[in-house]
Order: structure tokens, then C-alpha cells, then sequence
């Protein structure tokens, strides 16, 4: 078990990943890139950043010649999250041991360990910090799991939600004259994807929590282009709205939006999905 | 005689009077700044403290110098990213170690201790810098041909200037000067700046101790070993990679040590001040003759005096103004001529088209 988990590679790549997460942090980049939202009110530039360490190197515990099981893949993922989270957590006592940190490390500011704690403190905040880098460690070396059916499409659809989300106001800019502005609104904000709740008729948007910290959503508006057309085709649920566009470039695609999925980055997802995995979709 | 025409390397007679008219300028302006007076008049007194500056000068050029030497001999490189091995030990140093050893007064009381741990931090930095380019930017380019990891070397600079402009900030840091160290020394009935005295006398004894290092022991046998024959060390049972490492790790402790002198000599730190020394040393290897230590030793003091003699000498002979803001002008027409004239360098041998 123990020389399965190849515990001194695994060892070393969390560590390396924890390293790269701590530097990011202490000179900035997390910090600067935070106020670049990815999905408003979800993920941010700067989360994508510190998450991003801990998913690679989850993905990197395992080589395609290693002849060992799914579980242990997914225990050298675990390993990996945990040891990367580590050296950041280490930066955040620092701060409580040495308050004036900023006079050396400038951008060592409350701010950053804000972001790191998700504002819930030092010791809370780490918990958290180190159960969400462990669960990346996780989701990274799961990839390998995933069959090969799932695993491309779903690469592509991170890939393009990322990607959108990076140049939404380009995207907004390109899009002004083709598409109406209550459709871009559907899933671009001014930066980044939109995160809505399913389309509801309720009078008053509710805020929610995300990320461990409280996210006051924009307004949703209600009577929507797309939901305009959608209705018109006769799609009685609001998620059909989305399906509706979705079924424009495939119509069999319909079936993989949920009810309960009928957000922007999902949407966009299954998009990819579609497009990259013809064979899974019989008719496209 | 149409034929004799051809065979005239017209290039070679551009050359030549381009090296006759630079040397006759620079006899022209020494002339008129001894027998005409032209320029400020300086006494015997000021022109040994140019020339104390310039050997301290070169010193330091000569510390980091080495690293460039070093590498060059062993992989044929020329890391541009030697300069910010120098910078990131200074700096790391004197936030973390120099300012609070003087904000605690201990600087102050015990100050040849405290320039130990000063050191001592500076060059465990330097070197945990140039191990890890070595290992990510370097080694994986080990076969790539030469212009790769030339290009990457200099973004491995940019890289680092940045991280440590991230790191520390980009304000200039006061690097704390013990009080020991404030005023003059007698020595041979000059007075002379006491750091000034500290680096040449630091700077000679790491470049006695490398030499020795690398004439006298196993390692700096397998060093010169790796340096003359990779694939041939290698059979003879070196580990060709841990040598290479160590020789980073080597010439950036230099750059090191020059940290802390550099330091002690201009009393400030900031994330750019590897770039402008690092060519400049990069500028004393090739003068000295790149990859001979004893070459950039020697390129490193030529340098240092080159650069704080010449502009009163002979830049201000020609009637220039403001001479000694164009000491970099000097610097680096140094190296062009001697690019030009003598690729070599002083005491370095006609490379092999292997290493040339």
C-alpha cells in the first residue's frame, strides 16, 4: 500500500504545488488576480489560481505505466491537496505571529488572507482552505479515473467556461451588434459569466453563499429574450429556455440539461460536451 | 593587381583604424588632462581614492564575474539570470536578517557576527536560486541547442526581478551599515572607506578560496573534469548533473557574498540592481576571458579601475562634462572592443568550435 502511494513523488509534488500556491500568494498574484471574476459571485481569477496548483498536481500522481488502483490514484490526489495547502496555511499563522509581515512582504496584506481564509478566520478559515485544496488534490487525480467519453468533453467545457469567462467583455464588445443585449445578460455580466439561479418568478432575488462567503447575486431579469423564445416554442420550464438555445446546434442536447442546472457555466459545459462528443449524443 | 585588391581583408583595415583612432582618442584626452590641465585638477590624494574605488569595484565585479566564468566553462551558457542570483541574496538578507539584526541594536554591538548571518542568509538564497532555475529553466534544455537556453536564461532574469519586485516591493531598501564600519582606515598613510577595505580583502579571500577549491580538491577536479569532457566525466564515474549543480551552486554563493558587499558599500537594495552589475560582470568574464577564474578576477579589477579612473582621465581630457555618468559608456565600449579585437579575452585560450 505504502510503496503503491509512491509516497516521496507524491510527497514532493504536493509540496512543489504548495511552494508555487504560497509564492503566487506572497507576491501578489492571487490578490490582483481576485478582482477578475471567472463566474461572477463564484469563482474568480485569483481562486482559479490558487485551486489550480493542487488540481495539477493532483493530476500529475499518476502515470499512465503505473499499474495501481483507482483508489490509490485517489489517495495520491488527497495527499497532494492536503501537502498543498500547507505551506499556505503556514503563511496565514505567520500573520498572526508576526503582525507586521507587510513591512518585508509587501503583499502579504489582510486582504490576501482574506481571500485564503474565504473570511471566516484563521483557524476556520484554514480548515476550510485545507479541505478544498485536499478536494482538488481529489478532483485532479480523479480525471484520470473518468472514462474517456467524459474526461475530453469535460476538459473542453472547463476549457471554454474559463476561456469566456477570461474575455467576457471582449466578448461583449463582439457580440453588441448580433445578439440582443438581454441575451448576452443571460450568461455574460460585465466581467465574467453570469451565475443565476434557474428562472424563477419569484419578485425578490435571494442571496446566496459561495465559496464561504456571502455573494449577493445581480437581479435576475425575468421576461428574458431567451425565455421569451423559449416559451414560444412552447418549453413550459425555464430551464428550457436554455435548452432551447442549446437545441439550436443540436437538438438531442435538450436532454442533458437538468432542471436544476441551468446556469451559464453548466450551459456552456454541456455546449462543449456536445460538440466534442458526438458519439454520446446519437443524432448530433 | 586586380587580385591583390581582392585579397585585402577590408574588413581587418576598418578594424584597425577603428581601434587606432579609439586608442588615439583616449591617449588624446589623457595628454590634455595631464600636460593642458583640461577638467577639474585633481590631487594625488583624490586619484587614490578613484583607484581604492575602482579595485572595490572590480572586487565585487570580479565575485559575480566568477559565476558567469563558471557556468560558461562547464555548459557553454551564458546565464543572464546570474545578476538576479545576486540581487535575491541581497535582498532576502537584508529584509529578513540585516533590518531586524538593526532594528534589535544588535547590528550595532555585535557587528562581525551580524555581517556572518547576513551572509550567511544571503548566500543560502543565492544558491536555493540558481538550484531551482538550474533544475526547471536549464536542465531539462541541456541538449537544446545553444540560442534555447541563452533566451531562457534571460527570461529566468525577468522572472525572478519580477518575483522579487512582487516579493519585496519595488522601493529602494536601506541596507543597515554597522556603525563599526562608518569612517576611514589608515592604510600605508591613505585613508580609506573601512567597507571599502572589507570587500577587497572578502572578495580576495573567496577568490583565493575558490581557486584552491577547484585546483586542490576531488570536486573541483570534477568540476574541470565536466567542464573539458561531459559524456567522458561521465564514463569516468561522475555524476555530471549534481556537478553542474554545485557549480551554480558555487558561482551563485559568490554572487552571494557580493550581495552583502554590494550592500555595504552603496547602502541600499532594490529588485533591479542585479541587471546593471550582472552585464557588467558578464562584461569582466569575457575581458578577463570567459570561463578562466583567474580571467574574470583579473577582467573584474580592469573593470572596476577602467570604469573609476577613465572618466576623469580621459573623458574629462576631451573636455566632457559630467564625466562619471558615462562610466557605462566606458564599460561597455570595453566589451565591444574587446569582442572585436580580442574575443579571448586577456588571458583566455582560442576556444575550440565546441565551446567557441
Amino acid at each position: 500500500m505504502m510503496t503503491q502511494l509512491n509516497l516521496r513523488k507524491t510527497g514532493q509534488l504536493g509540496l512543489i504545488a504548495g511552494i508555487v500556491v504560497l509564492s503566487v500568494s506572497a507576491i501578489g498574484m492571487v490578490k490582483t488576480f481576485d478582482e477578475r471574476d471567472i463566474i461572477t459571485g463564484v469563482l474568480t481569477l485569483g481562486q482559479l489560481l490558487l485551486y489550480s496548483a493542487p488540481l495539477i498536481a493532483g493530476y500529475m500522481v499518476w502515470d499512465r505505466k503505473e499499474d495501481v488502483s483507482k483508489g490509490i490514484i485517489l489517495s495520491r490526489g488527497l495527499i497532494v491537496g492536503f501537502l498543498a495547502a500547507l505551506p499556505v496555511i503556514g503563511l496565514i499563522f505567520l500573520t498572526l505571529l508576526w503582525p507586521t509581515i507587510r513591512n518585508a512582504l509587501v503583499n502579504v496584506s489582510p486582504a490576501l488572507i482574506e481571500i485564503l481564509t474565504f473570511g471566516q478566520g484563521p483557524v476556520v478559515g484554514s480548515l476550510i482552505l485545507l479541505g478544498v485544496m485536499t478536494l482538488w488534490g481529489v478532483v485532479g487525480a480523479a480525471f484520470h479515473i473518468l472514462p474517456e467519453k467524459v474526461k475530453k468533453p469535460l476538459f473542453t467545457g472547463v476549457v471554454w467556461v474559463i476561456s469566456v469567462g477570461l474575455l467576457s467583455e471582449i466578448l461583449l464588445l463582439i457580440l453588441r451588434p448580433y445578439v440582443p443585449r438581454n441575451v448576452q445578460k443571460i450568461f455574460l455580466a460585465r466581467r465574467g459569466l453570469r451565475w443565476e439561479r434557474p428562472f424563477s418568478f419569484s419578485s425578490s432575488p435571494s442571496p446566496s453563499t459561495s465559496g464561504g462567503m456571502r455573494v449577493a447575486r445581480p437581479p435576475i431579469k425575468r421576461q428574458s429574450s431567451a425565455w421569451t423564445i423559449a416559451k414560444r416554442n412552447g418549453c413550459a420550464h425555464s430551464t428550457s429556455a436554455w435548452a432551447s438555445f442549446l437545441s439550436s446546434s443540436c437538438p438531442s442536447s435538450s436532454a442533458l440539461i437538468s432542471p436544476k442546472s441551468s446556469t451559464s457555466w453548466v450551459f456552456l459545459s454541456s455546449w462543449a460536451w456536445v460538440s466534442t462528443s458526438s458519439s454520446v449524443l446519437p443524432g448530433c | 593587381m586586380s587580385n591583390r585588391f581582392r585579397e585585402v581583408d577590408y574588413i581587418g583595415i576598418i578594424l584597425w583604424v577603428f581601434r587606432a583612432v579609439v586608442i588615439g582618442i583616449v591617449i588624446y584626452g589623457i595628454i590634455k588632462k595631464i600636460f593642458f590641465g583640461v577638467g577639474n585638477q585633481y590631487d594625488f590624494k583624490t586619484w587614490m581614492d578613484f583607484f581604492v574605488s575602482g579595485v572595490a569595484q572590480g572586487s565585487l565585479y570580479a565575485l559575480i564575474a566568477l559565476g558567469y566564468t563558471m557556468v560558461y566553462g562547464i555548459l557553454f551558457m551564458i546565464n543572464f539570470a546570474h545578476g538576479e542570483f545576486f540581487m535575491s541574496g541581497a535582498m532576502t538578507a537584508t529584509v529578513f536578517i540585516a533590518a531586524s539584526l538593526a532594528n534589535s541594536g544588535f547590528l550595532d554591538e555585535q557587528p562581525f557576527i551580524s555581517l556572518v548571518l547576513i551572509t550567511i542568509a544571503s548566500v543560502v538564497t543565492a544558491i536555493g536560486i540558481s538550484l531551482l532555475t538550474e533544475r526547471v529553466a536549464y536542465r531539462p534544455l541541456r541538449n537544446a541547442p545553444r540560442l534555447v537556453p541563452l533566451i531562457t536564461a534571460i527570461g529566468a532574469s525577468f522572472f525572478w526581478q519580477y518575483f522579487f519586485r512582487g516579493l519585496f516591493g519595488s522601493a529602494i531598501i536601506p541596507f543597515p551599515v554597522p556603525e563599526a564600519l562608518d569612517g576611514r582606515w589608515l592604510i600605508l598613510g591613505y585613508p580609506i572607506l573601512k567597507t571599502r577595505v572589507i570587500v577587497m580583502i572578502t572578495a580576495f579571500i573567496s577568490l583565493i578560496a575558490l581557486n584552491m577549491f577547484i585546483k586542490q580538491t576531488k570536486t573541483g577536479k570534477a568540476i574541470r573534469a565536466v567542464a573539458e569532457d561531459k559524456d567522458v566525466a561521465a564514463l569516468m564515474g561522475i555524476d555530471v548533473n549534481r556537478t553542474i549543480s554545485l557549480t551554480f551552486a558555487i558561482g551563485a554563493g559568490m554572487a552571494g557574498i557580493a550581495g552583502v558587499l554590494w550592500g555595504l558599500v552603496f547602502k541600499q537594495v532594490h529588485f533591479y540592481m542585479g541587471f546593471v552589475p550582472g552585464i557588467k560582470a558578464f562584461t569582466a568574464a569575457v575581458l578577463g576571458g570567459i570561463g578562466s577564474i583567474p580571467g574574470a578576477a583579473i577582467g573584474g579589477l580592469i573593470l572596476g579601475i577602467v570604469e573609476a579612473v577613465g572618466p576623469p582621465l580621459f573623458l574629462e581630457g576631451l573636455g566632457i562634462s559630467g564625466a562619471h555618468q558615462l562610466k557605462d559608456v566606458i564599460a561597455f565600449m570595453l566589451l565591444v572592443m574587446i569582442l572585436i579585437f580580442r574575443p579571448q579575452g586577456i588571458i583566455g585560450e582560442v576556444l575550440r568550435e565546441k565551446k567557441a
